[in-house]
């Protein structure tokens, strides 16, 4: 996570820890009380978004070092193939080319968590 | 030596020769001794089978000659029931026919007396309190509804609760951390349950608003018809239509038409007087409640449907009883 992506998640952050305090002020049985918990609630998304978009961009940049790191492990190939270097060099392009398919696989899109959507249909389901 | 040696060999190969000839023969003998018995035992048990299959036909022919006899009996003693039931409704016509010649008229069993008019209004009142009403299953099924849209109620409830805790988490926990992201995980996963029985709740709003406004109109019809008089009227009036039916097979009054060609017929029968009387008044009290005056039809017409058709289909289920 780059450090802007950090700095924007940790305004977000602090709005949502701001309209908690708003909250904690107010009297649960209030009128606003409710508008000021779904503001909370809001507050929160807008906080989620950011860590996909942050996430997101983390696995874009893990995508293009990692090709960049295979596009590397085939120089030491080339170069023992030309007879340029000793084979010992082949260790070198092993473990680049670990470390780029590694990176390739942290760096896949992570799915959302489950909705839920079925669990509830399968309680709406279970109580009909 | 030699000679007389040779003589005996042969003397005795011919005795042996002899015996075992004689031997032969025997065994011959017994053989067609046993050949004999054998043949003999055949024959017996192809006559015994043969008298065993005549045995069976007699059998089967005097079983099918029961079986007719019994059809017959059967058809006589139907024929004969319907011709007792026939002739008895002709007797009892003849003399319904008699007595009216003789000036007198059918019992007047749909009208009341005076003083019982309020009552059958006030049973009616009820009727059609009850007839608003829910039956068992529907209110059941409505109650099902609802305690399922209660239940979805506080699931959401209990997501928002939880969802609420993970933003409280998320608030205080430090960016990146490992207890930021498993509030940030418990965070989506409630926030998502929750969106998804807000919808649950919202497709089963307008089922939950028409179960609770029908248990709601139940219940005041409930209440209102506890506190009715027609309640208890029913019984009353059920008790003088008893009190009539009683009276006019006592005093062997005529029966009207409509009355007769029920199943319930000019008389009681001697084995279910009781179960007669108690149809009867059914009888009575449905024509009286539904103001069915119908000359012909006890019930009048089917009604197609309602608390109506239930007691019509009640009182007709027993009606079909005494039949039986």
């Amino acid at each position: 996570m780059g450090a802007a992506d950090r700095h924007v998640l940790v305004v977000r952050q602090r709005e949502l820890a701001s309209r908690l305090e708003i909250l904690d002020r107010e009297d649960p049985g209030s009128d606003r009380y409710d508008d000021l918990e779904l503001r909370v609630f809001d507050a929160a998304d807008d906080l989620m978004r950011e860590l996909d978009r942050a996430r997101a961009r983390a696995a874009s940049r893990r995508r293009v070092v990692s090709c960049a790191l295979a596009v590397l492990a085939l120089v030491p190939v080339f170069l023992v193939a030309a007879e340029r270097v000793p084979s010992l060099w082949l260790a070198a392009a092993v473990v680049t080319g670990a470390a780029a398919g590694v990176l390739w696989l942290t760096a896949r899109p992570v799915p959302p968590p489950a909705p839920a959507a079925g669990r509830v249909r399968l309680e709406s389901a279970v109580l009909a | 030596m030699s000679a007389e040696v040779h003589t005996d060999l042969a003397r005795v190969a011919e005795a042996l020769r002899a015996e075992f000839m004689r031997k032969l023969g025997m065994l011959r003998n017994q053989i067609a001794d046993v050949d004999r018995v054998a043949r003999a035992a055949g024959e017996r048990a192809e006559e015994l089978r043969g008298r065993l299959d005549e045995a069976d036909a007699r059998l089967t022919r005097a079983g099918e000659a029961h079986d007719e006899l019994e059809r017959r009996a059967d058809r006589g003693l139907r024929s004969a029931r319907q011709a007792i039931a026939r002739l008895t409704g002709e007797v009892q016509l003849i003399e319904g026919r008699l007595r009216m010649e003789h000036g007198v008229q059918p019992v007047d069993l749909d009208s009341l007396p005076s003083g019982m008019e309020g009552l059958i209004d006030e049973v009616r009142e009820a009727e059609e309190l009850r007839s608003g009403m829910l039956d068992p299953a529907a209110r059941e099924a409505h109650r099902a509804a609802l305690d399922a849209y209660t239940e979805l109620e506080r699931l959401l409830a209990d997501s928002r609760r939880r969802a609420f805790e993970a933003s409280c988490t998320v608030a205080r926990a430090r960016v990146g951390r490992r207890g930021f992201r498993r509030a940030a995980a418990t965070y989506r996963i409630h926030r998502g349950r929750w969106r998804a029985r807000e919808a649950e709740l919202a497709a089963r709003a307008d089922e939950a608003a028409a179960a609770w406004t029908a248990l709601d109109l139940d219940g005041r019809l409930q209440e209102q018809y506890d506190a009715h008089r027609g309640a208890s009227a029913v019984l009353e009036l059920a008790a003088h239509l008893r009190g009539r039916v009683d009276a006019a097979v006592e005093t062997h009054a005529l029966f009207p038409a409509w009355f007769t060609i029920t199943e319930l017929g000019h008389r009681p029968s001697a084995a279910r007087g009781a179960q007669w009387r108690d149809v009867a008044t059914q009888v009575l009290l449905y024509r009286l409640t539904y103001g069915i005056t119908h000359g012909v039809l006890a019930l009048g017409d089917p009604p197609e449907g309602g608390r109506q058709a239930e007691r019509y289909h009640a009182v007709r289920a027993a009606l079909k009883q005494l039949e039986e």
